[in-house]
């Protein structure tokens, strides 16, 4: 009788599947129980890296759903430059399994924490997305009122999306003791004040995240019964840490996290899958060769890599794939100081953290 | 007018702009012909003869040369004593009849009175776009006052009406389609717009440090519209409202002006 592995796919085995095909061609994508079609209204959110997924998708066809566009009058470099399109609606990157739920519950009134604003010399800044204006509000009447916009944006998402592909960026959070909202950035850091009476630390367990995407999963689809979901964990690692570890175990802790959240959220609820774009950036089969040179930035060959197999396998869609300058690598830093333009501009809050600590 | 400008010297005053320039014009060369004041005013309308007078190379902002010579001659031609510069002054109007159903409001600091079931437009991005399109065209001011040694003013342009008829019957004259479209449009909306302007060409002018003569407080209303007797259509104040322009310019620049 023939032992279970004699009859396993190539997927299955490392060499066959990692170590022997060109880098390019390493695919690690299982079948997915549902395809995207063009028409489907694709809905994006989470950390940076899930702003890559918005732009790809547009560029081959697919129907990026937006709810909260510039209004027409503004033109273009400044809809971009006010974060307009980034994401589905105008909410920002959602690190964390909590801040998205909260999103959802604030967004139909189930979570009320609307008096918090942060200052900023004369200006208002949104605590729940604080770099959404390049300077803040002018008035906290105006931060008032575009949240309100703002959050019915949210809800015709909701109601309207028929794929939500979210991006699960990071475990650790900061959270205000008095109402439990969570923020996408530490106090103080871009507005605000740091009060260590007002404001904690807290990173989450695999099984906060888990119960947090169930919710928010279940949430939707109360408003909206097909709503299919697409998880994915940013490959990106953290900026830095308040976790008291050294940066490199706080990320492994908290990829690892998520990536267990993903496969147990994947298992428990129907008609959602899991995008290993974490695996194709990380994976040890490049040498590293998808981040830039301060190994954290995902440059555009490893977002390619990605994308081409997400259109392939969601989308079926063969997107070529772009020549691959023959010297990428960690070594060699000339030749990635040089492609350095060609990293893709993602609009990412956690960077204000590394500024805030050079500083 | 209510009292009577004249000036010891035949002294000049140069207008250079677009249509906010007539009224005042048109006040000016009234007053004179009628003998109330003695200062000529000329004007260079830019409308439709210059444009696009201001275009960057390499960086830098470059002037239209026939420009700067038409005004440079006129300049020389007379004593001029002042050259004022209304420049543009529309865009706050024009942006809020976009081709587009999506009506806006935008919340301007100190005053938060917005129409309502309007789409908000933060005020940042309006302010952006007013400095975007003023800051390249309010720099001819000081260019011209190094130039030729003068005083040079930007004149702001007026507040609209405050009546929202008086707006849309403006607008059905020009095209039937946007006035059904903008039916509902308040004057609150465009004033709101002309307040975000103002302030981004107040913050240029105050950073170039160029003189801004804002409309007359007596021509405005309690809540900051055009007085009804002055307007002459939904964007722009009439002859009266020029003369009383012009009488501040005169007040202003010109001595032995009673």
């Amino acid at each position: 009788m023939k032992h279970p592995y004699e009859t396993l796919p190539d997927e299955a085995y490392w060499r066959r599947a990692v170590a022997a095909p060109a880098m390019t061609e390493v695919d690690p994508v299982a079948p997915p129980q549902f395809r995207i079609g063009r028409s489907d209204k694709v809905a994006t959110g989470g950390s940076c890296f899930a702003q890559h997924i918005a732009r790809h998708l547009v560029q081959n066809g697919f129907t990026y759903l937006v709810t909260e566009t510039a209004h027409p009058i503004v033109p273009s470099h400044l809809a971009e430059r006010f974060n307009y399109g980034v994401y589905t609606a105008r909410y920002g990157n959602l690190y964390t399994s909590r801040q998205f739920l909260q999103l959802l519950r604030r967004a139909y009134g189930f979570f009320q924490a609307e008096d918090m604003i942060w200052h900023k010399n004369d200006r208002f800044i949104d605590p729940y997305r604080p770099q959404i204006q390049p300077d803040g509000f002018s008035s906290r009447e105006e931060l008032l009122a575009d949240r309100a916009q703002h959050l019915a944006a949210v809800r015709q998402a909701v109601e309207n999306l028929d794929v939500m592909v979210f991006t699960l960026g990071l475990t650790e959070c900061w959270i205000d003791r008095a109402s439990g909202t969570v923020f996408p950035l530490c106090p103080g850091v871009s507005g605000g004040e740091f009060d260590s009476t007002r404001h904690v630390f807290h990173n989450l367990s695999s099984t906060e995240v888990i119960a947090d995407m169930l919710e928010a999963i279940d949430f939707i689809r109360y408003r909206n019964a097909a709503a299919r979901f697409v998880l994915t964990v940013s490959p990106v690692p953290l900026i830095a840490t308040a976790s008291g570890r050294p940066v490199l175990q706080a990320t492994t802790y908290s990829k690892s996290v998520l990536r267990v959240a993903a496969e147990e959220i994947m298992a428990l609820r129907e008609n959602v899958e899991y995008f290993p774009s974490y695996e194709i950036i990380t994976g040890s089969y490049n040498r590293g060769a998808y981040y830039g040179s301060d190994l954290r930035s995902v440059r555009e060959e490893g977002v390619d890599h990605v994308m081409r197999l997400f259109l392939r396998h969601f989308g079926a869609v063969e997107v070529s794939r772009k020549p691959i300058a023959p010297s990428l690598g960690r070594q060699d830093h000339d030749s990635v100081l040089a492609d350095a333009s060609e990293m893709v501009r993602v609009i990412c809050e956690e960077e204000a953290l590394g500024k805030s600590a050079e500083h | 007018m209510s009292k009577i400008l004249k000036t010891s010297q035949n002294r000049s005053l140069l207008i250079v702009g677009h249509s906010h320039s007539t009224a005042i014009h048109n006040a000016a060369s009234h007053l004179k012909r009628d003998g109330i004041v003695e200062v000529d005013c000329d004007i260079i309308q830019l409308f439709g003869r210059y444009p696009d007078f201001s275009n960057e190379e390499n960086g830098e902002i470059v002037y239209n040369t026939s420009l700067i010579e038409e005004i440079s001659k006129n300049f020389d031609k007379r004593s001029t004593k002042l050259i004022a510069f209304p420049l543009y002054g529309s865009e706050y109007y024009m942006i809020c009849f976009p081709n587009t159903t999506r009506q806006f409001d935008i919340m301007v600091p100190g005053h938060d009175k917005v129409a309502k079931d309007v789409e908000l437009v933060p005020f940042e991005i309006v302010y952006e776009m007013a400095r975007e399109k003023y800051k390249k065209y309010i720099g001819i001011i000081p260019y011209i006052q190094n130039k030729l040694n003068c005083e040079a003013v930007y004149i702001l342009p007026p507040p609209p009406t405050e009546s929202s008829t008086t707006i849309l019957n403006h607008i059905a004259a020009q095209s039937k389609d946007i006035a059904q479209r903008y039916a509902s449009l308040t004057s609150g909306q465009l004033y709101n717009s002309w307040l975000t302007y103002a302030r981004a060409a107040k913050d240029i002018c105050k950073e170039q440090n160029i003189r801004l003569f804002a409309p007359p407080a007596r021509a405005l209303t309690s809540d900051g519209y055009l007085q009804p007797h002055l307007v002459q259509d939904a964007v722009h104040g009439n002859i009266h409202y020029g003369a009383m322009v012009f009488q501040d310019l005169i007040d202003h620049f010109f001595d032995d002006n009673t």
